[in-house]
């Protein structure tokens, strides 16, 4: 039986990737689905039909500058080289926007930012790109795969090139790619970095785990900044022009003072916030010009407003929520302008623009249809976004996705509820509008109010994926704790907010007086986060134990031998945690270096400036001007198969003596007698297929399938999971960031749980060769949850998860067990449940498997179809095979009895 | 739109109730009743208007209350030093200048006008605290009788995902309760007496259109139908009438009944309303005539659950 599937094995073993049982033979459609103003409805389908598309026009002008100023100070030189970017980009407004400005002038626009890392877009035959092959810089690219669908370019068109995997550039666009790429070279931060690393005693190990793609990617050459939460408030409390004068004040207040570092960055930011103000007024000139060649009456006045508005906010503060808004979404892009960065989230946007929709409200000027309007333009903005990093950052982990996510509820600053009527509107927008960006986020907590809940629910069986769920208290206990020693206080700790994927990040409360009110909005107040060691498989490392150091795929020696013998299961745990310490502290010190290198070369001026309190106190954020600093952190990926595998090993090898370790590591090198994945071209455990010798490894197989998994309330398992959790917490604070902060623990695996999975061979809990590891965090590996949901709650909160940044826990829900308004109520009540045991976070995708698996054959006929993936919602064809694959397979909960 | 459009004529909302649907609930008093039950214990639901009710031992009869009335209604009993209200002259004025004088609190309105924005904060600020399983009853007198106000609150709670129940006498055209019933997910739909002169006789209206309505409402599958009976010895707890209850409730389908003891709790209101109340305090079903009933329904393969004895 060679094409035997391993579904057939499946119900032997008990697997069950069903639970309840199936009522209908009809596939399932939403339940809710609802529909944009016309107006949107337009720019969405222009949107669809738009691919990734690069415009050098930023690096281009950028590059010019910064050579230009050879030997000037870098701050002043980063500062007029992002001014002089800004100042000649082209400016674009779509018909029908009400909300204008983007990256670069295409709708769907990015562009390489060669000062930071120039190898990963250059062809497979450039020295550059061969050379960080060689470095184990790409190795988690040559292992990524693109979901071909959608606006990817994965393939050169004609006229237009195939770059990175995904962006489509104009063919004559490549001589400027070219020489603006080359002229980085040995200049770049990842040039200027690398150097430095090498320094590192341990160095050849870090190339060495690159290479075996243990670790995902170098922290500070691919995204340094982001997974933060941008603060909007100097520019809509002060205006631009209020800025500018504060800084021009404080110039002549440190000239020639002591700390003249102060000096360069307040100069630095009116340099570069002139840039933005040119920009800005480019558009109102640019708006202007539509509107005098426009002949539809209604659109030429638009075009007119736009250019008032734009004209307005170039200087002042906000008169309205629109102008409000603008300026939101004008400084959002311009960080993202400035630097290579996904998860720059909006945070608590509803709270922020209160005061503002408010005031129009009360006054008549704005209705709730307005609103509907405006914030469905925003979302269209937000989905726009692109980040043009390489295939392994943007395809391996981001999946295409930018992560701007936006937090609804949550507590004020005086510990009542945040929640507002605005916020109700923007989860009406999020259905009307249902596009991946921004992904919602709502804070939990037990004080706020049912009807916000029961939106929010709504809103989650639209089947877009958002709001994710996150534990308000759990997080706030996770921030004051982490934040201690930068004086974090409890009402400050009420400002919190998601940055990026789940990463819990610090904000702070900053009045706004409007009309003689007085508010406090929320906004984000520490530096980037999910920098510093990225992504480890563990189940890798885990690997390198049973075969003494060696990578079996690459058959690379990366650590020297551990020296156990694996006589027993607490060798096995000792060698493990061996390896892993050795891991961190490699990547930790390298990362250091690489975050050292940025901050030197590409400081941030624009989203320094935005923060608190790098203005008042007149440093960058790389100079730790930010209120908060502690957030560097160490990302996993796989502990759920690291813990499975762990139990097996210790039952089956150590306990039950089944069989010994030397028979186990013979069946993983023949994957327990199944093809690889890629040969058979699915990356799930269910597809897989059997070799014709598969008998001779079915015993073992069986008997690591059925040894105890998490996810069932089993004592067994639990335990090994709780020890692994506590002690990953408690070991990150034992390595020390660039400053001098302690490191965290962060489980998300994002897209991560794909190409980490390729590289690892079979593991002893049954998962075969190549295929995806369990996704996110706190979730079961698919079909290995037997006891239904409750079982799978408790085996996620035997441990306390304020000790992490975040956890994840991803659910499939059918949408019959959760239909009607019956059913909406029930769902709210299986998310209370979970908070109420301290589960940081809970997200569902409520579908019907067999609707995406024909929209895995049919793209063409699911362009708008979303789903989530692990902490972010993405249009299904724009997600790799091995995600999709791993998405159909976890296990679905329909309704029982 | 006029004023019964977006407002309410409420005498009490209680949160926290126990026993009118499932879990903890708000439960709402709408004032106006099609029927006239003798034995009523809110006979201040009756009436669809606001009403004065007179609390004759707070009085101290100092004539404010005299002097301000303009219909000339209110004298002083000089011998008691109380005021009398003559009902057949009050004019139930809006104005309520006899309650707005009295300093003992003698005098107060039963019924007061809430716009359905105002209702539902109560109703959302109220949802925090009932837990799983809990939501919004309607009661009254019958919240049939102020039917656009009705419909509009259970539409609102219904999109705020809402538990809706609502309590009715039945008496109202089916046209309105085809204009709710989309919105409702429990009803107490309350039996007199299966017989329509006697129906007629305690209520003051026939039975028939009650009896149609049920029939109706009992076919739909998306509303729990509760039957409410209140056994009023000597009235309705002949075994005829229990039987034929029964064949009827069976008859469309249904398999519920909540059959309360008839108790003279609300009769203390009558006399502050001016009324007089006609039962026997000493007639009160004993236990084992409930039980005998239960048994009847029993053999009817009817759930009969009495008083506050309920699965919800």
């Amino acid at each position: 039986m060679p094409d035997n599937k391993m579904n057939d094995d499946v119900d032997e073993c008990g697997l069950f990737f069903q639970y309840g049982e199936r009522k209908s033979k009809d596939v399932k459609g939403r339940e809710i689905e609802k529909k944009p103003s016309q107006r949107v409805q337009k720019i969405r389908d222009l949107y669809f039909k738009t691919s990734s598309s690069v415009s050098m026009e930023f690096p281009h002008w950028y590059t010019r500058r910064w050579m230009e100023l050879e030997g000037d100070i870098p701050i002043i030189r980063r500062a007029e080289a992002i001014k002089s970017a800004f100042k000649h980009l082209t400016p674009a407004i779509f018909p029908g926007e009400l909300l204008v400005m983007g990256k670069t002038h295409y709708l769907r626009g990015s562009y390489p930012m060669p000062w930071l890392s120039g190898s990963y877009f250059m062809s497979k035959e450039d020295d550059m790109y061969k050379e960080a092959l060689e470095a184990g810089k790409l190795s988690a690219d040559e292992v990524t795969k693109w979901g071909a669908g959608g606006g990817n370019v994965t393939e050169s068109v004609g006229n237009i090139l195939s770059v990175a995997g995904k962006f489509g550039l104009r063919k004559e666009e490549l001589p400027i790619l070219i020489r603006t790429a080359k002229a980085w070279k040995n200049r770049s931060v990842e040039d200027i970095g690398s150097r430095y690393e090498k320094m590192v005693p341990e160095y050849k190990e870090k190339e060495s785990i690159m290479r075996s793609v243990i670790c995902m990617f170098d922290s500070g050459y691919t995204l340094p900044q982001g997974r933060e939460v941008i603060n909007y408030y100097y520019p809509l409390k002060y205006g631009i022009d209020g800025i500018i004068d504060y800084c021009k004040d404080k110039i002549g207040e440190v000239a020639g003072k002591p700390d003249m570092d102060r000096l360069y960055f307040y100069q630095a930011v009116v340099i570069g916030i002139e840039g933005i103000k040119s920009w800005i007024l480019n558009h109102a000139k640019e708006a202007r010009r539509l509107a005098e060649k426009e002949h539809d009456e209604k659109q030429r006045k638009e075009y007119a407003e736009i250019a008032e508005i734009m004209e307005w906010i170039s200087s002042k503060p906000p008169r309205t929520f629109r102008d409000a808004l603008q300026i939101c979404w004008t400084f959002h892009t311009a960080v993202l302008n400035e630097d290579c960065i996904s998860g720059m989230s909006p945070g608590r946007l509803g709270a922020i623009l209160y005061p503002w929709w408010k005031n129009d409200m009360d006054n008549g000027t704005l209705t709730k249809e307005s609103t509907m309007e405006l914030l469905e333009c925003m979302r269209m903005k937000f989905t726009e976004l692109d980040c043009f990093a390489s295939m392994g950052v943007v395809g391996g982990v981001l999946s295409g996705n930018t992560f701007n996510n936006l937090c609804i509820g949550g507590l004020d600053k005086n510990g009542q509820s945040s929640a507002n009527e605005l916020e109700m509107l923007i989860l009406e927008s999020a259905m009307t509008c249902a596009t991946p960006q921004p992904t919602l986020s709502i804070l939990y907590d037990e004080k706020l109010p049912e009807d916000i809940l029961m939106k929010s629910v709504e809103c989650t069986k639209t089947g877009t994926g958002y709001p994710a769920w996150i534990n308000n208290q759990t997080a706030m206990e996770f921030i004051m704790n982490n934040y201690q020693d930068e004086g974090m206080t409890l009402e400050e700790a009420r400002s919190w907010s998601i940055g990026g994927c789940l990463e819990s990040s610090a904000g702070t409360w900053l009045p706004i007086d409007l009309d003689g009110k007085e508010y406090w909005i929320p906004g984000g107040a520490g530096t980037a986060t999910s920098v510093g060691v990225h992504f480890i498989g563990v189940p890798k490392s885990l690997e390198l134990v049973l075969y003494d150091g060696m990578d079996p795929r690459t058959g690379e020696r990366v650590f020297p031998s551990h020296g156990y013998k694996l006589d027993t299961y607490e060798e096995v745990w000792e060698a493990f945690q061996k390896y892993f310490r050795e891991t961190v502290k490699v990547l930790c010190l390298c990362n250091n270096i690489q975050h050292d290198a940025w901050r030197k070369i590409t400081p941030p001026v624009i989203n320094s400036f935005l923060k608190p309190d790098c203005l008042t106190n007149g440093k960058d954020i790389g100079q730790m001007g930010s209120r908060y600093n502690t957030t560097f952190n160490v990302e996993t990926c796989g502990g759920v198969n690291l813990v499975n595998s762990l139990a097996s090993l210790k039952k089956n090898v150590y306990e039950e003596k089944l069989f010994t370790l030397a028979e186990l590591k013979n069946a993983i090198d023949n994957n327990f007698g199944y093809k690889h994945a890629d040969e058979v071209g699915s990356y799930s455990l269910t597809e897989q297929k059997k070799s014709p010798e598969a008998k001779k490894w079915a015993r073992i197989h069986k008997l690591c399938l059925n040894a105890p998994k998490y996810g069932n309330d089993d004592p067994y398992v639990d335990d090994i999971f709780e020890k692994w959790e506590s002690w990953f917490c408690d070991m990150c604070h034992d390595y020390t960031s660039l400053y001098d902060k302690p490191l965290y623990a962060c489980q998300i695996s994002v897209s991560t749980h794909g190409p980490m999975g390729a590289v690892t061979l079979a593991s002893a809990d049954g998962r075969l060769s190549g295929t995806t590891f369990a996704d996110a965090s706190m979730s079961a590996y698919p079909g290995t949850d037997r006891n239904g949901p409750y079982a799978l709650f408790n085996s996620a909160t035997c441990w306390d998860h304020s000790k992490s940044q975040n956890t994840q826990l991803n659910m499939k829900i059918h949408p019959s067990a959760v239909e009607g308004r019956e059913g909406a109520r029930k769902l709210l009540e299986l998310i209370r449940a979970y908070m109420r045991r301290g589960g940081f976070h809970v997200q569902f995708n409520i579908v019907d498997s067999r609707m995406l698996k024909d929209a895995q054959a049919n793209p063409d006929k699911f362009r708008g179809l979303m789903v989530r993936v692990a902490g972010f919602t993405q249009y299904w064809v724009e997600l790799g095979k091995p995600i999709q694959d791993e998405i159909i397979a976890r296990t679905e909960y329909e309704k029982t009895g | 739109m006029r004023d019964k459009d977006t407002k309410g004529l409420i005498f009490d909302i209680q949160g926290y109730s126990v026993h009118d649907g499932p879990g903890c609930r708000t439960l709402i008093f709408l004032k106006g009743c099609p029927l006239e039950c003798k034995w009523c214990s809110n006979p201040e639901g009756i009436s669809p208007l606001p009403q004065l009710m007179y609390y004759q031992d707070r009085c101290i009869g100092n004539f404010d209350c005299v002097k301000a009335c303009r219909s000339q209604a209110v004298c002083i009993d000089q011998e008691r030093e109380v005021a009398v209200i003559d009902r057949t002259i009050c004019r139930g004025c809006v104005d309520l200048e006899c309650m707005d004088v009295c300093d003992h609190n003698a005098l107060l309105v039963s019924g007061y006008y809430m716009t359905i924005e105002e209702l539902m904060k109560t109703i959302q600020r109220d949802r925090q605290y009932w837990g799983a399983g809990g939501g919004v009853t309607l009661s009254g007198g019958d919240p049939m009788l102020q039917y656009n106000f009705t419909r509009s609150v259970l539409q609102r709670c219904h999109d705020s995902y809402i538990h809706t129940a609502m309590e009715t006498s039945g008496h109202a055209p089916w046209a309105h309760f085809e204009g709710i019933l989309d919105y409702l997910d429990w009803i107490f739909f309350d039996i007199k007496h299966m017989d329509p002169k006697m129906h007629r006789m305690a209520t003051g209206v026939l039975n028939n259109t009650i009896l149609d309505n049920a029939k109706k409402i009992a076919q739909l599958e998306n509303i729990r139908m509760m039957f409410r009976m209140v056994m009023v010895p000597g009235f309705n707890d002949s075994f005829e009438n229990v039987k034929a209850t029964a064949e009827f409730i069976k008859g469309v389908g249904q398999g519920e009944i909540n059959i309360l003891p008839l108790h003279h709790l609300g009769s203390s209101k009558y006399k502050l309303l001016g009324l007089t109340y006609n039962f026997d305090l000493r007639t009160t079903p004993t236990r084992e005539s409930m039980e005998w009933a239960r048994e009847i329904f029993a053999e009817h393969s009817i759930e009969c659950y009495i008083g506050n004895d309920t699965p919800f």
